[in-house]
């Protein structure tokens, strides 16, 4: 190969590594977490309210500005500090005439969150499904595991063989609720520190979504019928306290459900929110006996509702801006584009292009000028030198920096 | 010629890559115990359960770095004496094309640590095959893969320092390397880097190429 073949070969691949290293160098100098104001939904005052654990003084303020003591705080969030109040025997008899009780509060509380690298992840193929119904407290570990992908075979762990019978009776139970091979993914909940198990739901390969758990030892399958009502992007199976409800379930439309457990069948109840992106939007959900406080994370800002818990209808929203932090405002002008290999929202690895503007475009502008007039060199390479900065940056002046001939009167020949 | 190139090139190797075999052998040979230990100590359904609900990983922490640590040895031992006793110039000058010369050194060096890391890889994979369903032992495989990647292009970076001539080119050809590999050492789960992999062939095929630069420059005479 020609030696000015593989200069310029080197020179784009230094060019990559500094596009990529410098970067991160400086993004790891610099990088502040972003901050948002966390807000709840007071039953009370019947507005989003912000609250301020940092603030000993006024925790709790209003969207408006009026501000409350530590003591008003407990009591105008009755639901989110009932810990507190029942600490404190202020615990109220009923709220909104609905009287209150603490293992009530307990059973209607959820806590959910969905990362965006939840979704773009390698999928697990193998799976733990535990005894739906245990007969003593708590959830045990079984001593298998299962696949599902073009057929459903459970392997026991002691011997790492295909337990043939157990894999025959769930195989069959699939076969007959019409589930059709392969799966195109399973999800669930391997967690084993919850008070029950829903198993697993699988989307198969005509795009229905099927439910799978183990009841007693016997397959249990159910076909959901939501697909015939949504297009089934993802599930997140979520085992509620109350076992209102399944999961969550991302449509392709953007659109988040809970599936309910209503007479014997599955109702996709879909939450007030603005359209949600699973690959790139971060969900938080913190849900009490009335109200559910959703925060909806994304690159412009995090949108706050608050839901009322029985219908999932919107009664209120707030909009707090995204803030760039100092990474964002230096890199505008620094790498008007770069590399990373890894990203918050992926756990895959692969090189992605950032483009933060065209602001950058001046300081390779003035790069490329300080290389053209001051770097010592002949004029031809100036000028290639130069244009390469202008495009590449500052990653092109360090790959060139690295390479032999930056500042040398002798061309390359 | 080719095969008194490669004679001498194993001359120049033969203590490094038998110590490094020996670590490889070692570090497999450990692997199993860690293994037979985590499956006594642990219980086979708490170990399968470390991997599929905690992705953890079930080698040893050597994994990770011995590749590197025996892709550098091997490169130092064929291209330190080649840089300190000025051979480079007479194998440069031999009756065969430069570049085909150094194709056959670089060769060598690529396929003796071929040698070293498949028997290895291979050995411990159809072993943990006992333990383990091919679920989990070809995620070990797809996570271990870019490592030994990273193990050969630190022997042809090796390679590019040592033929480079300048003393001030060889820090930046480091600091390039430095660079470089830790494209190959991104945390992430098993099978994270399956996309990453044409860019793991990318990285080898321009380290396979920069020694080639370096060679053009000493036979230039460039002090």
């Amino acid at each position: 190969m020609r030696k000015k073949t593989i200069h310029i070969i080197l020179l784009l691949f230094i060019t990559c590594v500094a596009a990529w290293a410098l970067p991160a160098l400086v993004k790891k100098a610099t990088r502040v977490p972003e901050r948002y104001p966390f807000i709840y939904y007071s039953s009370l005052l019947r507005e989003l309210c912000i609250i301020d654990y940092g603030d000993d003084e006024t925790p709790l303020s209003t969207l408006s500005g009026e501000k409350f003591s530590e003591a008003q705080f407990d009591s105008l969030l009755p639901l989110l500090n009932f810990r507190q109040l029942m600490a404190d025997g202020h615990l109220p008899d009923s709220i909104d005439g609905i009287e209150i009780t603490p293992p009530l509060l307990r059973s209607k509380s959820v806590v959910f969150r969905h990362n965006p690298v939840d979704t773009r992840t390698p999928r697990p193929r193998l799976h733990v499904l535990f005894e739906s119904m245990p007969r003593r407290v708590g959830i045990e570990m079984p001593g298998d595991v299962f696949r599902l992908e073009d057929r459903l075979e459970f392997i026991d762990c002691e011997t790492n063989r295909v337990d043939v019978e157990k894999s025959t009776r769930f195989q069959q139970a699939l076969e007959r609720r019409g589930y059709r091979f392969p799966a195109r993914w399973s999800s669930g909940n391997p967690n084993p520190r919850k008070a029950y198990d829903e198993g697993y739901f699988s989307l198969d390969a005509s795009g229905r979504l099927f439910h799978l758990k183990m009841v007693n030892g016997k397959p249990y399958v159910r076909d959901t019928r939501v697909s015939e009502r949504v297009e089934v992007d993802a599930f997140s199976v979520f085992e509620a306290a109350d076992k209102r409800f399944y999961g969550f379930l991302f449509g392709k439309q953007g659109d988040i459900y809970i599936l309910e457990a209503r007479d014997g069948g599955y109702h996709p109840l879909k939450l007030d929110i603005e359209p949600f992106d699973a690959r790139r939007d971060r969900l938080v959900i913190m849900g009490n006996l009335l109200y559910w406080n959703v925060s909806v994370t994304t690159t412009a800002g995090r949108d706050y509702y608050a839901l009322r818990t029985s219908t999932l209808e919107r009664v209120a929203s707030h909009h707090a801006a995204h803030a760039p932090g100092p990474w964002e405002r230096l890199s505008r002008w620094t790498f008007p584009f770069y590399l990373t290999f890894d990203d918050p929202d992926s756990a895959y690895v692969y090189p992605r292009l950032h483009f933060t503007g065209w602001r950058g475009g001046i300081v390779h502008l003035l790069l490329a000028l300080a290389t053209g007039f001051l770097v010592p060199n002949n004029r031809r390479r100036r000028l290639y030198h130069s244009s390469y900065i202008l495009i590449t940056g500052v990653a092109g002046l360090l790959a060139l920096l690295a390479l032999p001939r930056f500042i040398t009167k002798n061309p390359i020949k | 010629m080719i095969q008194a190139i490669c004679y001498k090139e194993w001359i120049k190797t033969r203590g490094a890559v038998l110590l490094s075999g020996v670590l490889l052998a070692a570090y497999a040979v450990y692997a199993f115990i860690h293994t037979g230990q985590l499956f006594r100590v642990d219980g086979a359904v708490a170990t399968w359960s470390g991997v599929i609900l905690k992705d953890a990983f079930l080698l040893p922490g050597a994994t990770r770095w011995l590749p590197l640590a025996t892709g550098l040895m091997v490169g130092l031992a064929q291209f330190v004496p080649e840089l300190t006793e000025r051979r480079l110039k007479l194998t440069l000058h031999l009756p065969l094309p430069a570049g085909r010369v150094l194709s056959v050194m670089l060769l060598h060096g690529v396929i003796t640590l071929l040698a070293l890391y498949l028997p290895v890889a291979i050995a411990l994979l159809s072993g943990l095959s006992a333990y383990y369903p091919p679920e989990i032992t070809g995620a070990l495989a797809w996570r271990a893969l870019p490592w030994f990647a990273a193990g050969i292009a630190a022997y042809l970076f090796t390679a590019w320092t040592c033929v480079e001539p300048s003393w001030q080119q060889r820090v930046k050809n480091v600091l390039v390397a430095a660079g470089a590999l830790p494209a190959c050492y991104v945390d992430g789960p098993a099978g994270s880097y399956l996309p990453f992999l044409p860019w793991l062939v990318v990285i080898l095929a321009v380290a396979f190429l920069a020694p080639f630069q370096a060679a053009g420059r000493f036979k230039e005479g460039v002090q």
